[in-house]
């Protein structure tokens, strides 16, 4: 366990910087500046982010930072384990690619510093999320992420469709944002804490009476009644709140029955901001699920029943969002609706892995979700180039633009066959991890759905790669040939390089997703250990707790 | 009497959960949704309130002086927990209902009409291009 300030203020750091820069634009009017600032922005959170991931596994021990230097359950903690130190990088690299790609998109566009700002303010809210060890802080920066998603949905605010799809998405995410606070409130109510590792310890109470954890359950705990009896009244409510709480991140993550505000929403967005809500924002309900239904309501609490019967839910939306959203996809006709729905038949395949319970299946969850998020945005952003160059979103309209931009559609071939799940890429890796684990469990409807979504979405993609490439173009004007900016050229050969490397590392990174998959499934005492040794360092000594 | 006053509040909570959520859902004016939604975080508000507040005789404010008896003050004292929590989630939903305040303009200014369900019905009239970003870019 180690305190780290870095921890502590990166988020807060970026989400400062980020609203600098609206004040700077009335002093500044030169675009070049805002670029610089924004690109170095971008790579120090890279920096910060990666430095916490190098300690994290470098002294094998969990990061924390206490705000105010309260002890853990009475003040706001952030924890760094290697889940989230992984997701956090993986969340600035994607955003710093983008970030050199949304310098060229807003070359003719007034307000660039608003799309920077929101960018900025949106990557301090997933950080947020991600680092945050609380639940209650956990929905302050939903909300902030939230917030900068409406505002990137909305961006053209004086266009229709952007305008009708952020008022669905936004009353939607509100309502449902609320429930949220609701559930947390139900949870303080039953158990007397927000802190997730002390939760965590108080609905296990047979580790309860451990020496270690004594100075955690000290503060919060054990007033009336003890924690065994508090949790048979509570049982419940408590239920109710998980049931809340799961029903929430599927809408974040956009699941079956919530995720029809998805395909407009991110498709109507600028490219930039549509590279990132679909290769980002989704990833975080995904994440608050995953806390949820393994750190915290984890396998060996009193909730085992509630819990199992929620995965098998889970397993069943995710079955019907992939096969569903899979024939949606290769019917469309608009290349960045095709893209938004293959975002829901991946989400289904990463809430399939998480519900099946084991490591493995958490782990090709895991590593899923790191291979979506980087291609999902590679793919936008060479999309968004050939969107410019043709001036139209439409396939037919788009028809052999391709021709003129040879390099740009080698790299959404080779984007499609990562997302696809063909051998050379990461993709292929992680779908191959996911089979594995329906296949060790005897599941055969997922592992089937796996190979026949996997088969629909293959269609889509060779559907949008022949209108790119081999369709001669139909339109009579000539579009002459424009150079590839450099500054996206060199963020999408960069994002190319790690989705081929996520398939050459293939053994390093199975082998690295699956301890950090068993750690969160067998090894949730290391949580609780971290916040109880913080909290053992930051009471004072002499003070009589009893 | 505490116990019917209390119940009394716990059933006009669960009516005003279920009043927003249909005013959210079936109203198609944008203003009767953000009025509904308004309704909807402050009751959440006041049953995270109702449920910090302890009913002790008298009940105390969570402020504790030196001079006081600790006894006395645990035993009396009000939740602060969930006021702070309160006072935050007011704040996100100012910002919020600020937003939808913004975006129901916009979508007068642009659409002529408050009612979502023209607004979601007329969207699709226009072309899902990107052009109007590049008509003014010197042809090179």
């Amino acid at each position: 366990m180690y305190i780290s300030i870095i921890l502590g203020s990166l988020p807060i750091l970026i989400m400062a910087l980020a609203f600098l820069l609206p004040v700077l634009s009335i002093f500044i009017k030169r675009k070049v500046v805002f670029d610089i600032c924004f690109l170095f922005i971008a790579f120090l959170s890279l920096i910060l982010s990666a430095e916490i991931l190098f300690s994290v596994v470098g002294t094998q021990e969990y990061l924390l930072y206490p705000f105010g230097g309260w002890p853990p359950p009475l003040g706001i903690v952030y924890v760094a384990d290697y889940f989230s130190a992984t997701l956090a990088t993986t969340i600035s690299f994607v955003i710093l690619t983008v970030a050199m790609y949304t310098v060229w998109y807003t070359r003719h566009l007034e307000g660039y510093v608003w799309l920077y700002t929101l960018i900025l303010a949106l990557e301090a809210g997933l950080l947020g999320v991600i680092y945050s060890g609380d639940i209650f802080n956990l929905y302050v920066m939903l909300e902030v992420v939230a917030i900068s998603s409406y505002g990137l949905v909305a961006f053209y605010t004086f266009r229709r469709r952007p305008l009708a799809s952020a008022a669905r998405y936004s009353i939607l995410g509100i309502m449902f944002l609320t429930f949220y606070f609701l559930a947390v409130v139900i949870i303080y109510s039953s158990l007397g804490t927000l802190n997730i590792g002390d939760l965590a310890l108080k609905l296990r109470p047979q580790i309860i009476h451990l020496q270690n954890y004594t100075i955690i359950s000290a503060y919060s705990s054990e007033y009336t009644n003890t924690i065994a009896e508090i949790l048979e009244e509570t049982a419940l409510p408590l239920s109710i709140a998980l049931l809340i709480s799961i029903w929430v991140f599927t809408f974040i993550s956009a699941l079956f029955p919530n995720h029809f505000w998805l395909p407009d929403a991110h498709s109507e967005a600028p490219t930039p901001a549509s590279a990132i809500l679909s290769g980002l924002v989704v990833k975080v309900g995904v994440y608050a699920s995953i806390r949820f239904l393994y750190t915290i309501f984890g396998p060996n609490t009193a909730f085992v029943h509630i819990r199992e019967l929620l995965l098998n839910v889970l397993m069943l939306l995710g079955i019907i969002s992939s096969l569903f959203a899979s024939i949606m996809m290769a019917l469309q006709d608009d290349s960045k609706r095709m893209l938004a729905y293959s975002t829901i038949v991946n989400i289904g395949f990463i809430y399939m892995g998480i519900s099946m319970g084991s490591v493995m299946g958490l782990a090709s969850a895991i590593y899923h979700l790191i291979n979506h998020a980087i291609g999902k945005a590679l793919i936008f952003i060479s999309i968004g180039l050939l969107i410019r160059a043709s001036r139209t979103r439409n396939l037919y309209g788009m028809a052999g633009i391709g021709r003129q931009y040879p390099l740009v559609t080698f790299i959404i071939i080779m984007s499609s066959l990562h997302l696809i799940g063909l051998p050379p890429f990461g993709g292929f890796f992680s779908k191959l991890l996911l089979y594995q684990s329906f296949i060790e469990k005897g599941a055969l409807v997922p592992a089937l759905t796996v190979v026949i979504a996997s088969a629909i979405v293959a269609y889509g993609y060779f559907k949008l790669i022949e209108a790119i490439w081999h369709t001669p173009p139909i339109s009579t004007i000539t579009i002459s040939r424009r150079p590839i900016p450099i500054l996206s050229g060199i963020s999408m050969v960069i994002m190319t390089a790690s989705i081929l490397m996520l398939g050459f590392f293939a053994p390093i990174i199975i082998d690295s997703v699956n301890a950090i998959a068993h750690e969160i499934v067998n090894e949730y005492t290391n949580y609780i250990e971290a916040i109880s040794k913080l909290a053992t360092i930051l009471t004072p000594k002499g003070v009589g707790l009893p | 009497m505490i116990m019917l006053f209390s119940n009394i509040l716990l059933i006009s909570l669960g009516v005003n959960i279920a009043i927003s959520i249909y005013g959210i859902v079936s109203k198609p004016n944008m203003v009767k949704k953000l009025i509904a939604i308004t309704i909807l975080s402050d009751t959440v508000n006041v049953i995270a309130i109702v449920i910090g507040y302890r009913l002790a005789n008298p009940p105390i404010p969570p402020i504790h002086a030196l001079n006081d008896d600790y006894r006395v003050f645990i035993t009396r004292v009000v939740d602060p927990i969930p006021q702070a929590l309160v006072l935050t989630a007011i704040v996100i939903g100012l910002a919020l209902i600020i937003f939808l305040v913004f975006l129901t303009l916009r979508i007068f200014r642009v659409f002529g009409s408050v009612n979502l369900h023209e607004v979601l019905e007329t969207m699709y009239k226009e072309l899902p291009t990107e052009v109007h970003l590049y008509e003014e870019e010197p042809s090179d």
